[in-house]
């Protein structure tokens, strides 16, 4: 993180009483910038306001401590750094203790102490920026429109009454007549279809949906289209989607390693499970903060709360580090900025090291989250030592036939490892006969035939050896039939406070802040710590994130549902009524229509936290309908579209992408859920504490036309068989992102000409346009487009198809240059982009 | 005329459409091509990188950092305390290790130079030896990350997009940024080590050569050609698509996201015909290939990343990374290291020679590193069984050695200083966040200006850290 010292000390009005001279910005920029953060890192600990004990009663922290001494008097003398103790303590002077006493500074330190000393030791007047001074970030707290109560806006008037057909077109429609703008056209039958498709469920519309949509120009076609799609389980394989880009979900763990789990996967199901049966948002949030405290009634429902807590318990962490310490303090971070920025809009990480610098997140406030999950439990707590750790994971209940079952794959998958493991065992005896055989030969005499033959023969065996060791290897890393876990939370035995990290460095802690809340959201009920909670059969202390959930989900709390409704606006409009969707804060955007985001939150908390109702009332709206056109008059005045006049065309998410050509392919495999791994992997599986995953691992033949959202997501690129995934834009995994970014490489566009994949499905596309009898080209072409474009063919087009190919067909036979053509569509922009 | 007439007069050619839509709309060029080549932000004393990343970390008291009482005292006990928080096996019998070899002093500035790299001695007068090394992790996977992105645990970007960042490209038929046979396999290697992390992806590096990190031999772009079709063939093919595209961009009358999209299949199409090309290294003479020690078994990997390297600077490419593996000798260090040592020396030579010649070694900053050093001790891996042979020694990152030459570099100098084992750095230590900075700073960019600001935050290279190390600028 930046830390602008610089800016800071243009805040200060600084004059130095040691000095008793004004010192000058360039002096106290030096100071902020090498020497106060050499005293935080290296003095603070024994030496300041934060230490357990003020050694020496030296107080390093401030102009006055400086100025006062120790027990010993005063350590500095303006001016004179030899006649300075601090000096001469640094530089370990003989007949002084060295200090720090861990082991002398680097010279480059000592030496800025010393030019300190010599311009007169000039200090700052304040020692914090005004922002974190309790009044004024009370002032910034209520003036930002992030933080202030949800209201409940009436849709304003507007003076074109038939266009709206709603409140929500009112509420842009206001704001169009405000700028003299007059909303666009309407979006034709066919766009409308396939946009509404394509952002409910991820997939273009079927051809029989297309004739019946563009055959119905009732109000009611649209309503009864919107109610099916939202129904379709394909609603949830898209949104849960979305909704994965802001949790660490992927089916390995390890920020280092691509270290398998199998167990991942089960959160992936829950939240696209979740979407689909509509479960309310706010239940949403509690499960996965909280969903292993949270009562239950049943089994199914008690596995289903652990699993949702794989949204804190699945991320980036460095299992591969002997620094614990550090380890789960970058744990508990990566939480807390999850929450923030997920949930809050906050970018609470920037509070890790200081007082926010824009937002009024004090330090200690960051701290008291971080109690929080300081007492919860990430980490599999057995294996906390050495260089390796790994995740904790929860059994989940199982009924008794599941129970059944596993015991017999587990049989079947024992005899299989058993035959492996015997046969691999077997190959390396040979090779070690064989080896034994060739260094006798080698010592025996000088090469022969003989020999070079037994040389031969080794390496096959050695080949051969290495081949089934690895195969056994993989039955037992991702084959081995295991009792239902999840990666989960749970609380610690027993909870602690954080301490402050000085300046983020979890081995020098500072004072202890109590487990609590952000201070800048005030909820209506003030919440408190269960001490002791019944969990199951007994009590067990807590660790307060079920009081986190309620502090989270309460009326009182503004964000939680502003953030949600935007991120909702923003993957039906391409933007979010405020852009920065993972940023409410200062430096975050402002809302383009702010009483609309207000009318928009409060309806969701009425709707019951229901994704889909929104859904259903924002896709209804004439604003939803627009068409993409472009005016000039309206570009001219509002060239963003922010305050849409129209509806922006955007590029097919990745995942939009693959799905969409295998479904006009034909190749697409529609089962849902399950397992991930195990997959292919024809390179090995490299043994050894943790097992990490080849390089080349492959995507197994059985799940290589799923959806794309049931493929595996690995950390560290997706496999190279996914590398549309890695080219468009799929986001990493380690990361919390809810917009993702669309670049244009060349990269993106050799893949789209030559990757065995679009010439694969377009191979594929070709044969079924071919296959049906009886038809002129005319009209497969015109079949082919309607199905991959959603809309029927001009007759250009048909042409146009008609030359290529007619010029073409010679040379590459009928069936590739179809395959071509049908290429062509593939990676045209029409076929990429949702209009 | 108006944009609209532009689009529709432009005829077939792409390329002049983009060029005439660029021309009609300046203002937006920086956010149709974000690698157009940009001014630093002060003169610069190089051009481009060619960073050597040595993975595993190279022995600094077998190199470049000869230490006389070390070798004295080689097979004594340990002499210093290990650091309390250190972790790690093999140290029961540990005892001090002498240089594996013999040192040599080198050039007229008499650099100590191991003997194991005789070739890269005749270059001693060029090389800046950075003997104070620091990094902050004694793992792999951090220090790794922290060497290519400053950081230890988090995911930022790497230094390579860090640069494409401020300066952009010089040849706009390549990537600005491209790493030869990256490691993304082994301990610490990652994608991320090449990757833009939160800056746009069009910063980040292009991958030359399988991600499996394969022999260097087969190194190419992914995707780069489809061999099934003639380029007459698929040069039609892209005109249907062009034509489908501009038709339809046509009734949108303005879309500047597809206009890219369409500009971007032309230079796809020019790469496809530029970069087979340049990593063709057949095309060379036989004498180039010799220097580079192609064609020798021991040699031939890093001698094709070299060349590479040379003909991609040549070309206009900022940034470029290429990578020997293997250098991180916890047991078998006496027959190990001069493997490593032999694979890299001619190969480098040969490089700094032939940049030399073709006037490119002045604007070109070489880097040599591996993300840590190894401890002057050894470890034993045997438990006190086996014999000397299979010592090796451990990651070291409070002490080693990396040089620097070429572009606004003081050759034949060291700077810094170990302790008298090569333990710990103990004088003008240079951190890597130092090294980043002073990367930038010869590529004429502040490093304290070079910021991006994503999740409302200004985030740089080197966090909160980084010292310009003056003192081996000419």
């Amino acid at each position: 993180m930046n830390c602008s010292f610089n800016i800071l000390a243009i805040l200060f009005v600084g004059s130095s009483a040691l000095a008793q001279t004004t010192a000058s910005p360039a002096q106290l920029d030096f100071f902020e910038k090498r020497v106060r953060p050499v005293l935080v890192q290296n003095c603070h600990s024994c030496h300041s306001e934060q230490a357990a004990t003020v050694f020496a009663n030296l107080r390093l922290d401030s102009r006055e401590g400086v100025e006062r001494g120790g027990h010993s008097g005063p350590v500095v003398v303006p001016g004179d750094p030899d006649s300075s103790k601090l000096i001469r303590a640094i530089r370990y002077e003989s007949g002084l203790v060295g200090m720090p006493p861990t082991g002398k500074l680097a010279d480059r330190q000592i030496e800025a102490l010393a030019e300190w000393v010599r311009i007169g030791a000039p200090w700052p007047e304040q020692n914090t920026t005004a922002l974190t001074s309790e009044a004024k970030s009370e002032d910034i707290r209520k003036d930002h429109w992030a933080w202030k109560p949800v209201s409940k806006p009436e849709p304003p008037e507007t003076a074109n009454t038939e266009w709206p057909r709603g409140a929500i077109d009112r509420f842009i429609l206001a704001k169009l007549e405000e700028k003299g703008i007059a909303p666009g056209g309407d979006a034709d039958r066919y766009t409308t279809l396939r946009r509404l498709t394509f952002d409910l469920t991820g997939l273009p519309p079927s051809v029989e949906s297309i004739e019946a949509f563009a055959g119905d120009s009732s109000a009611a076609a649209l309503e009864s289209v919107a109610g099916r799609l939202l129904e379709s389980p394909e609603f949830g394989e898209r949104w849960g989607r979305h909704w994965l880009d802001l949790s660490g979900y992927a089916d390995t763990l390890g920020l280092g390693r691509r270290i398998p789990s199998r167990h991942t996967w089960r959160y992936r199901d829950y939240v696209i499970d979740a979407f689909n049966s509509d479960k309310p948002y706010d239940q949403f949030v509690r499960e996965q903060i909280a969903g292993d405290v949270l009562e239950y009634e049943n089994d199914r429902e008690q596995a289903e709360q652990l699993v949702a807590t794989g949204f804190l318990a699945i991320g980036p962490w460095a299992l591969v580090d002997a620094d614990k310490v550090q380890l789960r303090m970058d744990i508990v971070d990566n939480q807390i900025d999850t929450i923030g920025r997920a949930l809050l809009g906050l970018t609470l990480g920037c509070a890790r090291c200081h007082d926010h610098k824009f937002d009024p997140i004090p330090q200690r406030d960051y701290y008291s989250l971080a109690g929080i999950f300081m007492s919860t439990k990430t980490l599999d707590e057995k294996r906390m030592s050495g260089v390796f750790s790994d995740s904790y994971r929860a059994l989940l209940p199982e009924t008794p036939e599941e129970l059944i079952a596993r015991g017999e794959s587990l049989k079947r998958w024992q005899s299989e490892y058993d035959a492996a493991k015997a046969e691999s065992e077997q190959a390396a005896a040979e090779r070690d006969q064989l080896k034994e055989k060739h260094e006798a030969a080698k010592k025996a005499g000088p090469e022969s035939d003989e020999m070079k033959e037994l040389a031969a023969k080794l390496e096959k065996a050695a080949k051969k050896a290495g081949k089934l060791k690895t195969e056994a290897g993989r039955l037992l890393l991702y084959q081995k039939p295991s009792p239902p876990m999840a990666v989960a939370l749970a609380d610690r035995a027993i909870p602690e406070n954080a301490r402050i990290n000085l300046a983020g460095n979890p081995h020098m802690l500072g004072d202890e802040a109590p487990r609590g809340f952000l201070s800048l959201i005030k909820t209506d009920k003030p919440l408190k710590f269960a001490h002791r909670r019944l969990i199951g059969f007994g009590f067990q202390k807590s660790s307060g994130r079920l009081e986190l959930a309620d502090w989270l989900t309460n009326s009182g709390n503004p964000l939680t549902a502003r953030v949600m409704v935007n991120r909702i606006w923003h993957h039906l409009f391409g933007a979010g009524l405020v852009r920065s969707v993972d940023n409410f804060g200062l430096r975050g955007d402002s809302p383009s229509h702010p009483e609309l985001l207000d009318y928009l939150a409060s309806r969701f908390v009425d709707l019951d936290w229901s994704v889909k109702g929104l859904i259903r009332e924002i896709v209804l709206s004439r604003t939803y309908q627009l068409a993409a056109r472009h005016e000039p008059a309206a570009a001219a005045a509002d060239p963003e579209n922010r305050l849409l006049w129209r509806a922006n065309r955007r590029r097919l998410e990745a995942e939009a992408m693959r799905d969409a050509v295998l479904l006009v392919s034909g190749a697409l495999d529609r089962r849902r859920g399950g397992i991930t791994l195990p997959i292919d992997t024809p390179e090995g599986v490299i043994m050894g504490q943790p097992p990490f995953m080849s390089p080349k691992v492959e995507l197994g033949e059985s799940r290589r036309y799923r959806r794309t959202v049931y493929l595996p997501t690995v950390r560290k690129s997706q496999l190279a068989d996914l590398d549309l995934l890695n080219l468009f834009d799929f986001p990493d995994p380690n990361t919390v992102t809810g917009r993702r970014e669309v670049t244009t490489v060349p990269t993106q566009a050799l893949y789209l000409m030559n990757s065995p994949f679009l010439k694969e499905q377009s191979k594929l596309a070709a044969g079924a346009v071919l296959e049906k009898p009886g038809l002129s080209d005319n009209k497969r072409i015109a079949a082919f487009l309607l199905r991959a474009l959603g809309r029927p063919a001009g007759e250009d087009e048909v042409e146009r198809a008609l030359t290529f190919l007619q010029e073409t067909e010679k040379e590459l036979g009928r069936e590739t240059a179809w395959a071509r053509y049908c290429h062509a569509v593939f990676v045209s922009n029409e076929f990429i982009f949702r209009s | 005329m108006t944009r609209r007439e532009l689009l529709k007069n432009s005829g077939c050619g792409f390329g002049a459409l983009a060029v005439n839509a660029m021309l009609a709309e300046q203002s937006t060029a920086a956010e149709t091509n974000p690698l157009a080549a940009r001014q630093p932000h002060f003169a610069a004393r190089a051009k481009r990188v060619i960073f050597l990343w040595m993975q595993g970390g190279p022995s600094q008291m077998d190199l470049f950092d000869y230490k006389p009482r070390l070798a004295k005292e080689s097979g004594d006990p340990l002499p210093y305390e290990m650091p309390s928080n250190r972790t790690t096996v093999g140290m029961v019998y540990s005892r001090l290790m002498g240089p594996i070899s013999g040192f040599e002093r080198r050039g007229e500035s008499g650099l100590s130079i191991t003997d194991m790299l005789p070739h890269l001695g005749d270059h001693a007068d060029d090389l800046c030896v950075l003997l104070g090394m620091e990094a902050d992790s004694e793992a792999h996977a951090p220090a790794v990350r922290q060497l290519h992105t400053g950081a230890t645990q988090l995911v930022r970007p790497s230094i390579g997009s860090w640069v494409s960042y401020g300066l952009g490209t010089d040849n706009e038929n390549l990537p600005a940024f491209l790493t030869v046979s990256p490691n993304i396999t082994g301990d610490g290697g990652s994608v991320q080590l090449y990757g833009s992390a939160f800056l746009p992806a069009v910063y980040q590096g292009t991958a030359i050569g399988s991600p499996a990190g394969d022999d260097s031999k087969n190194a190419s772009i992914s995707y780069l050609q489809d061999p099934s079709i003639s380029p007459q063939m698929q040069r039609k093919q892209l005109d249907l698509l062009q034509e489908m595209n501009r038709s339809y961009l046509e009734k949108l009358e303005t879309d500047r996201q597809m206009e890219g999209l369409i500009e971007s299949f032309e230079l796809a199409f020019r790469m496809q015909a530029e970069a087979p090309e340049l990593i063709n290294l057949e095309n060379e003479p036989r004498t180039t290939r010799e220097l580079y020690g192609i064609g020798e078994k021991e040699t031939d990997n890093f001698g094709r990343q070299c060349l590479m390297a040379r003909r991609f600077a040549e070309a206009g490419v900022r940034f470029i990374q290429i990578t020997d593996n293997g250098w991180d000798s916890h047991a078998k260090i006496l027959s190990a290291h001069p493997k490593r040592c032999k694979a890299v020396d001619k190969p480098i030579a040969g490089l700094i020679k032939d940049l030399k010649t073709r006037g490119l070694f002045d604007d070109t900053l070489l880097v040599w590193s591996g993300e840590f050093g190894r401890t002057p001790h050894f470890q034993d891996l045997d438990d006190g069984k086996g014999n000397m042979d299979t010592y090796g020694r451990g990651h070291n990152p409070y002490g080693f050695c990396a040089w620097m030459a070429g572009g606004g570099i003081r050759g034949g100098m060291t700077f810094g200083k170990s302790d008298e084992y090569g333990f710990r750095s103990v004088e003008d230590k240079v951190h890597i966040h130092d090294m980043h900075a002073t990367i930038l700073h010869l590529l004429g960019l502040d490093h304290e200006r070079l910021t991006y600001r994503y999740s409302g935050r200004d985030f740089r290279l080197t966090d909160v850290y980084g010292r310009i190390v003056d003192e081996i600028i000419a």
